[in-house]
């Protein structure tokens, strides 16, 4: 069985000649950092483990154990149908995770750049259309009256007073959708920017080599751009248990609540709206280690597949 | 040279961070007291002999949204007749009471004046003691609050009810009495006046009448002059916050408040002062306030999409001439522009059968002293301020001379105040919800000089609104509905004890499955089905646990139910 | 690039982006007519292109009181200093965790990725940033969002892709890890610092939560937070004002306002986008700098 492999793959103490002690104290005051403004809040997970009681010392609060766990999977709670919904958005979300990238591939592409920069602003506005406006917006083209619907109706698609934001067969991908208008032209951004870091020798090399467009985008391009793609790909994976609140409170309402109630939503009407702090703190918890478990297993997987971590 | 830049950079980042620091932390603090005591010239009642001046923070229930150090011309009066400079804490951001409370409660940072709406708050105020008792303090400093009959049965009802039984005064309960107001009511069936004249103004004779009516004038109007479908009726229900307004708690469908206030959309069909079961059957009067949308909806008169809108949805309907009926008074619509095409509530003419809210009677918000404030003698001024006449017409209408008059003893708005509402400019004063009585028992008239009859004959009984209340011979909206046989709702709120962990679970689960299935009961195709349906809740809801709510609260109902009998300041 | 000659792809790609920037630009305008526009007028009258009854009333009703200059002057603040400080931090801290001779750095980089995931409510954030003595403090503003993890995520992911033989070269020339930074990698990674310059930016205009919860101070007020105050205000007088006059036609709607408030969360954007976006152009940077 041999150790581990760092540096250079020696003992413990070669490895500790090699280090540069400088880099290590330079690093250890974000290192503080992180501690103090992110790990530091963790006390707090304590809450989900007593019954909770803002007055009193942490020490001085009631254990209970497990209770507030067990309560979410009680009869009539609604966590098991928020965590089915909430890993559907999120396979989903993975599966149209390309998308940004390929439209920030196509933007680099533009043959004129005041088109081209034109059209990357436009496409980031979306991104700030708080979701209660999108929401406006949507009823607006999609309600019984709008547009859209009208134009559907006229194809023969829908029947006549068909009302999308009621119909929760439609939710998955209407969300879904949404979400990629609004998110699309604001994620290619990071993928730009990698664009533009590629190296230029690459494409000249390509050109002498006789390559066409198609071949150059792909094999320099969007292999250059892979590795930031593959990260945001694993954070997405672990982030999908936490994502999205203001999306899906908005379109709730009594037909396609049960489809768009996702763990978010579950824990703010719990925790903030009810003020059962205990109990939405163990959705939190859940959360996280959700994520942490997802967030692991990806990076291994990821090694399996291409031979190196992602993180 | 790169690095120059950076250094440059950093240094100004480090100038101007320190400088705004430094310009921060200045507001918050008591200011000390080498500013001697003022004296003012008024003798006004209820100011304390030591005016020694202090900054309080103040949480506001129901103000309106603004938060800080308060300068406008209430506060520098307030200032100047008690020596307080108001910090005030506003409530309008916050996604939920009991949820602000606890976390100011564990991070140490609350209000030195703190509110209380219903009983869960007192629960968590009491439960953590963080209140300090104000039985002597009262004694001493609250004159104003005392010597007034629904000053006095506020300190009773918090005695009794908010104070964890241990009949210790913990609350002063402000926004008390009866909330009279001349106007339109807040609630109501109101209704497309203009097209009401135009079908003749058929008498309506209750619920179901006004659904005949109602199909009338659809069919009267069924689209806008802009081409766009008109439905007699439509709805939010798809709204959150407004959604949970009309479905509260499991407490409004297992029967024990009132739906009244709290019903889906405002008109209710029953007495309001005897305890009902929602879920006995099919017939209570949870499920009749959704009979009442869903035989709406199988007329064709409901819109479908009203499963989907939310509040702002349905109220640019109404503003476009979409809708014809709406339950909440909204004041002043004109749609196209015309004050002609507006919703007035329709009197029915069954009254002794039913009810509207126009009247409600209230104990009213509770505030407390919390330990941490360094000058409770000092935020028991202002509470007793807020109790005095004096106190209480400055913050509900502005300060004299500039906002209001005094004329023949009668107080009335000055006609450029009312100007400045209008158009505006001024929404009055913010504090309008801090007064301590609704209504001057020295006059019997409201405090708020917006809901006096004189108010409204001098300044609103012009246009449409003459033209209604001379078709129903009134001489001010309210008394339209003063006729029905129970247009006071009694608001034994403050009585009902908080639920304990177990309960509030199931109260919590109720409301869960509630919000999202009784919204179905609209679109239900028949009455076989809507029955059906009706069932299926009632089933639900009892396997969740309902009637262990039913059974804590049926005993005490009565109890409260009576005892408020006994020590209200009688109504006539 | 390749020679200048339009070629299918050329059409095809011009004529997505048309359509996609189409959907994109259009509710943004259209958001901004609603809000120029009269909101009784064009609730029954919906109009498509123009505003109805072209007022700023709209605005004028979140922007007529003294606190919004305020209001603006912190948030401007906020978002440049915020921004300078988690753009140096930030990219810095990248730079070090790219660093293979520092130690533990697998594990500090795990722990970094593992905050984004780690929520613990409310109530603890608000204890915690209270104990440091953060409240009521411009410096909550700018000091807790200076390590941010998802942009040294993808500032570090930039800097793998920068060939080594550039930071060996400065090495060579007897430079420190700083010096190295500053002269060398941060110049090669402006793309990337443009991007996370950007995100910064927008995400310190639009905060207004640490502001709501710790912040009681009235001179330190963020413009999100108190345009929401207005429209609180709009929506409770809405129910509570059922007195009004009947005539009281140029009201503005809670939409209006919402409209508002979306086109002004715009504007840092507006302001930032055009000194960056020439970072987004391919291969501008590394072709100079090598050599």
């Amino acid at each position: 069985m041999t150790r581990k492999k760092g540096i250079e793959g020696r003992t413990l103490r070669e490895r500790l000649k090699k280090v540069d002690y400088r880099l290590f104290f330079m690093a250890l005051p974000f290192v503080i950092f992180i501690f103090m403004f992110n790990y530091a809040m963790l006390f707090g997970w304590i809450y989900a483990f007593v019954d909770f009681m803002p007055s009193k010392p942490i020490f001085q609060q009631d254990f209970v154990g497990l209770k507030h766990f067990i309560a979410l999977f009680s009869y009539g709670s609604r966590f098991p149908l928020a965590l089915k919904n909430t890993f559907i958005f999120g396979a989903l979300g993975i599966l149209v995770s390309p998308v940004p990238l390929l439209v920030a591939v196509l933007l680099s592409e533009l043959p004129w750049r005041k088109f081209s920069r034109a059209v990357q602003t436009i496409t980031s506005f979306p991104n700030f259309i708080s979701w209660v406006l999108a929401f406006s917006l949507a009823f607006m083209f999609f309600s019984v009256e709008g547009k859209i619907t009208q134009i559907l109706i006229d194809l023969g698609l829908q029947k006549e007073g068909y009302n999308l934001l009621g119909d929760p067969n439609a939710v998955y991908w209407f969300q879904t959708l949404l979400g990629l208008w609004k998110g699309t032209g604001w994620t290619a951004i990071i993928y730009l920017s990698a664009i533009a870091g590629i190296d230029q020798e690459l494409y000249y090399s390509a050109a002498i080599d006789g390559a066409n467009r198609l071949q150059t985008i792909w094999h320099i391009t969007i292999k250059s751009i892979l590795p930031t793609f593959f990260v945001l790909l694993v954070l997405n994976i672990s982030g999908l248990v936490s994502a999205g609140f203001d999306q899906y409170w908005v379109f709730m309402n009594t037909l396609t609540i049960d489809k768009l109630e996702v763990l978010s939503t579950y824990a703010y009407r719990i925790g903030i709206g009810r003020a059962q702090i205990s109990q939405g703190t163990a959705i939190g918890i859940m959360q996280s280690l959700m994520s942490t478990v997802l967030l692991f297993t990806v990076n291994r997987l990821a090694k399996r597949i291409t031979g190196n971590l992602v993180f | 040279m790169k690095l120059k830049k950076v250094l440059a950079v950093i240094l100004s980042t480090l100038v101007l961070i320190s400088v705004l620091s430094a310009c921060s932390g200045s507001g918050g603090k008591p200011e000390s007291s080498n500013a001697g005591s003022t004296t003012t010239n008024a003798t006004s009642e209820g100011a304390s002999e030591n005016k020694e001046p202090v900054t309080l923070t103040v949480m506001i229930y129901g103000a309106p949204a603004m938060s800080g150090i308060q300068t406008d011309p209430v506060a520098e009066k307030v200032k100047e007749l008690t020596g307080i400079t108001l910090d005030v804490i506003s409530t309008a951001n916050i996604a939920n009471l009991s949820t602000e409370l606890n976390t100011m409660i564990a991070s140490n940072s609350l209000p030195d004046i703190v509110p209380q709406q219903f009983t869960e708050h007192a629960k968590i105020l009491l439960d953590n003691d963080v209140l300090i008792p104000l039985d002597d303090l009262v004694a001493e400093r609250g004159q104003e609050i005392t010597n007034k009959k629904w000053g006095q049965f506020g300190v009773e009802v918090s005695k009794k009810f908010l104070s964890n039984d241990t009949g210790k005064l913990y609350f002063i309960m402000m926004y008390n009495g009866i909330n009279y107001n001349a106007a339109l009511p807040a609630t109501g069936p109101y209704i497309r006046w203009d097209i009401y004249k135009k079908i003749g103004s058929p008498k309506v004779k209750n619920m179901d009448g006004l659904l005949d009516v109602l199909k009338q004038m659809q069919d009267a109007y069924p689209t806008t002059e802009n081409g766009k479908k008109v439905y007699a009726i439509s709805g939010f229900l798809a709204d959150g916050g407004w959604n949970t307004f009309s479905l509260t708690a499991a407490e409004s469908f297992v029967g024990f408040r009132k739906l009244d206030a709290y019903g889906l959309l405002g008109s209710t069909v029953y007495n309001p002062s005897e305890m009902f079961n929602a879920m006995e059957n099919v017939n209570s009067p949870t499920f009749e306030l959704f009979r009442f949308y869903n035989k709406a909806y199988r007329m064709g008169i409901l819109d479908p999409e009203a499963v989907t809108m939310k509040f702002d949805q349905w109220y640019e309907k109404v503003t476009a001439g979409q809708v014809l009926y709406s339950p909440l008074g909204l004041g002043s619509i004109a749609i196209d522009g015309d004050s002609n095409k507006t919703l007035l509530p329709v009197k029915f003419e069954q009254f002794e059968n039913d009810s509207f809210t126009c009247q409600y009677i209230n104990a009213g918000y509770g505030y407390g002293i919390t330990k941490q404030c360094k000058y409770p003698e000092r935020a028991m001024d202002l509470l007793n301020f807020c109790w005095s006449y004096d106190g209480a017409y400055l913050l509900a209408n502005g300060v004299e001379g500039e906002s209001w008059t005094e004329i023949d003893g009668v107080k009335r708005l000055t006609p450029e105040e009312v100007a400045r509402r209008d158009d505006g400019s001024s929404s009055g004063s913010p504090y309008s919800t801090f007064i301590g009585p609704l209504m001057d028992e020295r006059t019997n008239t409201p405090i708020t000089l917006t809901n006096t009859d004189d108010f409204y004959k001098t300044y609103r009984l012009n246009g449409i609104l003459k033209d209604y209340c001379d078709f129903y011979k009134v001489d001010s909206p309210l008394q339209v509905f003063t006729a029905a046989k129970y247009n006071t709702w009694k608001n034994y709120e403050a009585g009902l004890k908080a639920y304990d962990d177990e309960l509030t679970e199931i109260n919590n689960t109720i409301q869960d499955y509630a919000l999202t299935n009784l919204p179905r009961l609209v679109v239900a195709e028949s009455e076989e089905e809507f029955n059906a349906l009706c069932e299926e809740i009632i089933e639900t809801i009892n396997k969740l646990g309902a009637q262990k709510l039913i059974d804590y609260r049926k005993p005490t109902y009565t109890e409260i139910a009576s005892w408020y009998e006994e020590h209200m300041p009688v109504v006539d | 690039m390749v020679g200048k000659k339009i070629t299918v792809f050329d059409v095809f790609n011009v004529i997505f982006f048309a359509i996609f920037g189409l959907l994109c630009l259009y509710p943004m305008y259209y958001l901004v007519i609603y809000s120029l526009s009269n909101s009784s007028a064009i609730a029954s009258n919906p109009t498509w292109l123009i505003p109805r009854g072209f007022t700023l009333r709209n605005y004028a009703y979140l922007f007529r009181k003294p606190e919004i200059i305020n209001a603006v002057f912190i948030s401007a603040s906020r978002t440049v200093l915020g921004t300078l400080i988690t753009v140096f931090c930030s990219s810095f801290f990248a730079y070090l965790l790219n660093k293979k001779k520092l130690i533990f750095r697998k594990f500090i980089y795990r722990m970094l990725v593992l905050t984004m995931y780690l929520n613990a409510g409310v109530v603890p954030y608000v204890i915690l940033m209270r104990t440091y003595h953060l409240n009521n403090s411009f410096l909550l503003y700018i000091i807790p969002s200076a390590v941010n993890a998802f942009y040294v995520i993808i500032i570090k992911t930039y800097m793998e892709g920068i060939p080594d033989a550039l930071e060996e070269a400065a090495l060579l020339d007897g430079a420190g890890h700083f010096r190295t930074y500053c002269s060398v990698i941060f110049p090669v990674c402006l793309p990337v610092i443009a991007t996370v310059v950007i995100f910064s930016a927008v995400g310190q205009w639009n905060t207004w939560q640490d502001n709501f919860y710790l912040v009681r101070d009235r001179n330190l007020k963020t413009l999100q937070l108190q345009l929401l105050e207005y429209l609180q205000t709009m929506d409770q007088s809405i129910v509570r004002d059922v007195n009004q006059a009947v005539e009281k036609l140029n009201r503005t709607s809670s939409l209006s306002l919402k409209a508002c408030i979306s086109v002004m969360s715009m504007l840092p954007i507006m302001v930032v986008y055009p000194f960056f976006q020439k970072y987004f152009v391919k291969g501008i940077l590394i072709g100079s700098v090598k050599g």
